[in-house]
């Protein structure tokens, strides 16, 4: 591991176009928003992936990550670090199991975690279809995920409100799908 | 502004913000709770209705304020140069031409987009409050999607009444799922929630609630299958603007009974006064 940590967002202005793409992809599922701030994170994180982590993690929340990204994201946002089951956002560079993450109660389903998927690209792989808030009508789009993953997301369903909500990181770019969102393998 | 952090909110307040934020779009109509600070103007003002723009506002948005539908309410203007002050944001009376809209108790007449955001203030965000007192049972009630006893509510009122007698904050389903306060609008705004195609945003500082619709998500208001949901509108044109189709004030203009209707959205009639000139 490098002994030298490389910087964080230059100002606040940085952190706020972070979070209104990742609101705008929150509030649009499969919409791809690109994030284009000067920033060379550790190598296990991709630029979408610690944009995400700097704009809104702090030394309120739990995040599980790789450990070659830990030093960097306590040292720049105070956050605390804890096993992806107690965990609000986690960073894994593929599809998992996501039934051992918490997805709050039936009355604080807001406490559901944040999966950060850190993938080489966002498309390709399996063909989905998508509804649901945020979505007129229903769209097609090619994911990066298996289709265990797809299983475990209509499982989640059952479980509604409780759930995970996903934000796919590639590269500068990510897309977002929160539990409310309907996905079908086509 | 020198001595305050962009938009007045520190940046750890809005992170916490935001996060809620982020949740509250992922489940619809539900009540997030928030670490609601205190803010520069007494509760009712729209402290949440601020803290949300606070933590959403970017140095390249344009904000515009209304209050009850009208842009230059004390209200609206102070909510709206003190984000020009504190931000430095340019500010806008035109619906068209603002990203970021932030509203007590009235949407906007002509159609959200898509790449605007619109942030309601909510003085009370629980649609059970006047049926059940306690907070603890009501979160239980949404957990359960109990929602019985507001359908009895709006039942009750049709056999006093022979109507649903509420005008305003008419409660809406979100998503099939949630019971949501639609805040105090008129219930001639509520069939705007439904499929909206900009993200809505409610905002309760004093009740520590933050909730969200997002673009193109169902919104019911509830109502019977032989008692159809039915808003009303004052039967009149707008006396400045002659428009026919938009929510009217009812206006005392003397002291004879001598009364006005008027587009209650002021940018709206503005335009429509101009289009017919």
């Amino acid at each position: 591991m490098s002994d030298e940590l490389s910087p964080g967002f230059n100002d606040i202005h940085a952190s706020q176009r972070c979070f209104r793409a990742i609101l705008d992809a929150m509030s649009h599922p499969g919409r791809t928003r690109t994030l284009d701030e000067a920033l060379d994170p550790p190598p296990s994180l991709s630029v979408a992936a610690a944009c995400c982590l700097l704009a809104l993690t702090d030394a309120t929340v739990l995040v599980a990550l790789p450990d070659d990204a830990a030093n960097w994201l306590v040292f720049h946002t105070g956050a605390g670090l804890a096993p992806p089951s107690r965990a609000d956002f986690i960073v894994a560079r593929a599809p998992i199991a996501i039934t051992n993450f918490s997805g709050g109660t039936d009355e604080e389903p807001e406490r559901g975690a944040t999966l950060l998927l850190d993938v080489p690209a966002l498309d390709t792989g399996i063909r989905v279809r998508l509804s649901g808030p945020g979505i007129a009508g229903s769209i097609t789009i090619s994911l990066p995920l298996t289709t265990d993953f797809i299983r475990q997301w209509r499982d989640q369903h059952d479980r509604a409100p409780c759930g995970i909500d996903v934000i796919l990181c590639a590269g500068r770019s990510l897309l977002a799908m929160p539990r409310s969102v309907m996905m079908e393998a086509i | 502004m020198q001595g305050y952090n962009f938009a007045y909110l520190d940046e750890t307040t809005k992170r916490m913000i935001r996060r809620a934020i982020l949740k509250a779009v992922a489940i619809p109509g539900h009540q997030v709770p928030f670490a609601s600070r205190e803010m520069p103007l007494p509760y009712g003002w729209g402290t949440g209705g601020i803290q949300l723009t606070a933590s959403l506002i970017g140095a390249d948005d344009v904000l515009k304020v209304i209050d009850q539908g009208a842009d230059d309410t004390t209200n609206a203007i102070s909510i709206r140069s003190f984000f020009a002050r504190t931000a430095g944001v340019r500010t806008t009376t035109h619906t068209d031409a603002a990203t970021l809209i932030q509203t007590r108790h009235r949407i906007p007449e002509i159609p959200l987009r898509d790449d605007q955001i619109i942030v309601y203030q909510v003085p009370m965000p629980e649609p059970l409050y006047r049926l059940e007192p306690s907070r603890a049972v009501s979160r239980r009630m949404h957990a359960m999607a109990d929602y019985g006893p507001m359908h009895v509510k709006l039942y009750e009122d049709i056999t006093r009444f022979g109507r649903v007698a509420v005008s305003y904050d008419h409660p809406v389903v979100v998503n099939r799922r949630y019971l949501m306060s639609p805040s105090p609008i008129p219930a001639f705004d509520n069939p705007k929630l439904h499929r909206m195609p900009a993200l809505q945003l409610f905002g309760a500082g004093r009740e520590k609630r933050i909730y969200a619709v997002p673009p193109h998500t169902d919104v019911v208001s509830l109502d019977f299958e032989d008692r159809p949901f039915n808003p009303i509108r004052a039967p009149h044109r707008c006396a400045l603007c002659g428009a026919e189709h938009s929510y009217l004030d009812e206006m005392v203009i003397d002291d004879r009974g001598g009364r006005m209707f008027a587009c209650s959205d002021t940018d709206y009639c503005a335009s429509y006064q101009a289009r017919e000139a």
